[in-house]
């Protein structure tokens, strides 16, 4: 049973090619930048008298000078890649199945014989390829920058880390595109996807409610910083995403053009 | 007789609002069905749902034999469709959507296209989004051929060209097309074009389908008769079958006719009369009969 079509997903990624683009060179040239300042941040921070310094106390916890591996992870894991990663998620799935619509295309891709399963499924692996690639090529972009100093980073388990931020940022795709399914404005659909990225990062801000949050879970603290692979969170949120997007072609195939 | 499109009781509101109602109605395999109707009248809601584009509320339908609610990926296999507006990739080139588009269908007739891409003069390397309206048309017509369909379903597809273009287009659909023994659905209120490639015509207002002829049919027994009586005739003369509008110009009677034309003249003859005109009507002056006569129903 055929799920995916190559001639659509190699139209999606030419819509989206300037997204897969931008994004990718924007995490790349993070990850060269964060991989270079390891010192001169360090340094700077221990310049800093120790009160100022609690004012940073979020930015750079203490324990993040004590390896680069443990600096490296903390600026891209629960930082750049995470944050930057959420935002390509909402742009890239925003506009998949409602720009469809929106441009009023929608009639001539249905009317060509191809099940909406496939178009749906298409879309959202062209959306998985562009977030893989991303995060992929600026992972190694890191691991590679990173080899060039004279410090050592773990790439095995950053590899892995990634892999878990990752399935993290597929979790907030698949939501998008559920909401690119049920609101035929890319940009209402977008911003209905920011309200529920909100929402879960506001469960991380409470002790009681952190667990819950999804940005707990992806930034992969609990294996990188005490070595245990979270293998109940990572089974979620891949449930998650594959939840989300049955969920999603299901209203996809009843949708009326 | 072989049907190449059969819908049966289609009915489809929206928010309450009916916009196509118990529609019934065949078409013969080979046969060119002129599909009538002012703006509104429920044409392309029902054209969407033949194509599975919208699902009826009640009724279905079967297009070559598939059920168009449970198998509209096999109807779209066997079906080309020109939409009412022209809506393709527009970022696409002309043959960048002809690829895209090849590569759902198992038959491509790539001489065809050659073809026609000569004929219309299309600029094959142009980007969509810069074609005028009536290339985005024959580019649509382009692509509902390619895959060599047994049927065509055109939703006024000639609305937007210029007079050289229709021709063109009317052309292209009575050679090509009918010639070849394609079905073609065309929807339209473009009366001329419709009266000259047409077999047989359906005419819908308000959802509701009034009546389905054949142009024959049309031709040989819709007509008006005036009549200038020397003396009153009886009510009972109006009162015939196939008799469906009667009005006084002047002194004369304008007698509108659907059917029994031979009954009624010889009805008629039975009064004294100073003249007697057998008036022909044309699609367009039928139509609006049809759609006046279901407004005052």
């Amino acid at each position: 049973m055929t799920v995916m079509n190559k001639a659509l997903i190699l139209k999606e990624l030419r819509e989206a090619r300037w997204k897969l683009v931008v994004g990718t060179g924007l995490l790349a040239a993070m990850a060269i930048g964060l991989a270079l300042v390891y010192e001169t941040i360090r340094d700077f921070i221990f310049m800093v008298p120790q009160d100022q310094l609690e004012r940073y106390g979020n930015l750079f916890p203490p324990n993040v000078f004590t390896s680069y591996s443990v600096y490296i992870w903390s600026q891209w894991n629960a930082k750049n890649l995470t944050q930057i990663g959420t935002i390509l998620a909402i742009l890239t799935g925003m506009s998949l199945i409602a720009g469809e619509f929106h441009g009023q295309t929608a009639g001539f891709l249905l009317t060509r014989p191809v099940s909406r399963r496939v178009v749906f499924f298409s879309k959202a692996a062209a959306g998985a390829i562009i977030l893989v690639t991303a995060v992929t090529v600026s992972t190694l972009t890191l691991i590679l920058t990173a080899s060039f100093t004279p410090h050592s980073v773990e790439a095995g388990r950053l590899l892995v880390a990634a892999g878990i931020t990752l399935l993290g940022i597929l979790v907030i795709f698949a939501v998008t595109m559920l909401f690119s399914t049920l609101i035929e404005d890319p940009v209402k659909a977008g911003g209905a996807a920011v309200l529920v990225v909100v929402l879960i990062s506001a469960l991380g801000l409470l002790a009681q409610t952190r667990k819950l949050s999804l940005f707990t879970h992806m930034n992969a603290a609990r294996y990188f910083l005490g070595g245990v692979f979270p293998a109940v969170p990572v089974v979620l949120m891949a449930l998650s995403v594959i939840v989300l997007l049955v969920a999603g072609c299901q209203i996809f195939c009843k949708k009326e053009v | 007789m072989t049907w190449a499109i059969e819908l049966d009781g289609l009915t489809k509101s929206f928010r309450g609002k009916m916009a196509v109602e118990n529609l019934s109605l065949n078409v013969e395999a080979g046969s060119i069905l002129g599909f009538l109707g002012q703006n509104g009248a429920g044409k392309t809601t029902t054209i969407k749902m033949m194509l599975g584009l919208l699902r009826p509320d009640s009724g279905g339908g079967r297009i070559l034999g598939k059920s168009i609610t449970g198998e509209s990926l096999q109807v779209l296999r066997k079906v080309g469709y020109v939409a009412e507006v022209q809506q393709m990739y527009g970022y696409m080139s002309v043959n960048e959507i002809l690829n895209f588009s090849r590569q759902f269908y198992s038959r491509w007739n790539s001489a065809l296209i050659k073809r026609y891409l000569d004929f219309f003069s299309l600029p094959s390397k142009e980007k969509i989004k810069n074609l005028s309206k009536g290339m985005k048309t024959q580019l649509a017509l382009i692509l509902a051929m390619a895959h060599e369909p047994e049927v065509l379903v055109l939703d006024e597809p000639s609305s937007g060209l210029d007079p050289i273009n229709r021709q063109e287009f009317l052309r292209i659909i009575l050679d090509e097309i009918s010639l070849q023994g394609k079905t073609v659905f065309l929807s339209s209120h473009q009366l001329h074009d419709v009266e000259r490639v047409a077999d047989k015509v359906a005419f819908i207002n308000q959802g509701r389908l009034l009546d389905v002829r054949s142009m024959d049919n049309l031709k040989t027994t819709v007509k008006k008769i005036r009549v200038v009586f020397q003396r009153e005739p009886g009510s009972s003369l109006f009162s015939q079958p196939g008799i469906t509008e009667v009005s006084r110009e002047g002194s004369a009677y304008l007698i509108a006719v659907e059917e029994n034309l031979e009954g009624i003249l010889a009805e008629i003859k039975k009064y004294p009369y100073f003249t007697l005109d057998i008036i022909d009507q044309n699609l367009e002056e039928i139509f609006i009969e049809k759609v006046r006569g279901d407004r005052h129903e």
